[in-house]
C-alpha cells in the first residue's frame, strides 16, 4: 500500500514536471489546444503503463517526449485519413465541418490578425513537410531542444538531425516563397 | 523594393513566427483528469479480471473437455487391423468390391 502511494507520488511529480513541455510539443504538431491536451493525457497513460519497462538507455524525459512525438504523428495520420474519408463523403453531398484554429491574442488587433495569418501559413508549410523533417524542425524551433536532445528523442545520429533540420529549413523557405509569389 | 526582395521579406516575417509562438497556459486540472482516466481504466480492468477472465478460462476448459470426450467416443469406429486378410475384408466392404476384385488383391 505504501509502495503504491509512493509510486503515485513519483508519477504525480513526473507529470507535473514534464506536462508543460509535453502539452506544448503536442500542440506544435496538432495546432489545437484541446487535441494537444488529449494527446498529452494519452502520453502519460502510456508512460504509466510502461514505466516498469523503461530501461535507462536514455533520459526519462527524452523517452516521454519521444512518446509525445509519436502519439502526435499518429494523431495527424488518423486525422488525414478521416479528412480523406470526409472528402469522399462530401462527394456524395455531405459537408465536412471546418475547424478553426484558435491562437491567443497579444495586443494590437491588426498585428494580431497579421500574426495569426502568418502563423497559419507557417503551420501549413510545416504540415506539408515529411514527418521526420517536421519533427526535427518543431522540436528545434518551437521547443528549443538542442540537436543532441533531438537526436536522442528521434533515435537518430547527430549528423542525421543536422541534415534533417537543414532540409526542413530549405523546404519551408521554398514552400513559403512559392506561396507568396502566387500572392504577389 | 523589387518583387523578389518583397517575397523574401514576407518569407522572413513568416519564419519569425517560430520565435513568437505562444505557450499553452498551465492546466491545473491536468493531473486530476489524468488520474480520473487511470482510475476508470483500472476499474474496467478489474471488471475484466473478476468477471470475464474466469468466464473465459471456464469456457476454454469446457471446450477442451468436450473435444477430448468427442475424440474418445469417436474412437469406436477405428479398427485394429492385424492381418492382410482383415484389411481386405474391411476395404472390400467400404469400396463395395466384388469377389473377383478381392481375389486379385489376395493373390498378390
Amino acid at each position: 500500500m505504501v509502495n503504491q502511494n509512493e509510486e503515485q507520488l513519483d508519477f504525480k511529480f513526473l507529470v507535473e514536471n514534464t506536462q508543460e513541455k509535453v502539452r506544448n510539443t503536442c500542440l506544435r504538431f496538432v495546432n489545437n489546444s484541446e487535441d494537444a491536451d488529449d494527446i498529452a493525457q494519452e502520453v502519460f497513460i502510456q508512460v504509466y503503463d510502461s514505466l516498469s519497462h523503461f530501461r535507462n538507455e536514455s533520459q526519462l524525459s527524452t523517452w516521454i517526449y519521444r512518446i509525445a512525438v509519436n502519439k502526435s504523428l499518429d494523431f495527424l495520420r488518423k486525422k488525414k485519413r478521416k479528412k480523406r474519408f470526409a472528402q469522399l463523403i462530401s462527394l456524395f453531398g455531405y459537408e465536412e465541418d471546418r475547424e478553426e484554429i484558435d491562437y491567443p491574442a497579444t495586443g494590437n488587433p491588426q498585428n494580431d490578425m497579421e500574426n495569426k495569418e502568418r502563423k497559419q501559413i507557417l503551420d501549413w508549410a510545416v504540415d506539408e513537410l515529411p514527418d521526420n523533417q517536421k519533427t526535427a524542425i518543431v522540436l528545434s524551433k518551437y521547443e528549443g531542444f538542442n540537436n543532441k536532445e533531438i537526436a536522442d528523442i528521434m533515435n537518430l545520429s547527430l549528423s542525421a538531425i543536422e541534415a534533417l533540420i537543414h532540409r526542413a529549413k530549405k523546404n519551408l523557405h521554398n514552400r513559403l516563397y512559392k506561396y507568396f509569389k502566387k500572392q504577389c | 523594393m523589387n518583387k523578389k526582395g518583397k517575397i523574401e521579406q514576407e518569407v522572413k516575417k513568416t519564419l519569425e513566427q517560430f520565435e513568437k509562438a505562444e505557450q499553452l497556459p498551465p492546466n491545473p486540472f491536468f493531473y486530476s483528469k489524468l488520474k480520473a482516466l487511470l482510475d476508470e481504466r483500472r476499474k474496467q480492468q478489474n471488471v475484466f479480471s473478476v468477471i470475464f477472465r474466469p468466464v473465459l478460462v471456464i469456457s476454454l476448459v469446457v471446450i477442451n473437455m468436450g473435444t477430448a470426450l468427442w475424440f474418445c467416443s469417436s474412437g469406436n469406429g477405428i479398427y485394429q487391423i492385424d492381418t492382410r486378410q482383415e484389411l481386405l475384408k474391411i476395404l472390400s466392404g467400404d469400396l463395395e468390391l466384388s469377389n473377383q476384385q478381392i481375389n486379385l488383391f489376395s493373390n498378390e
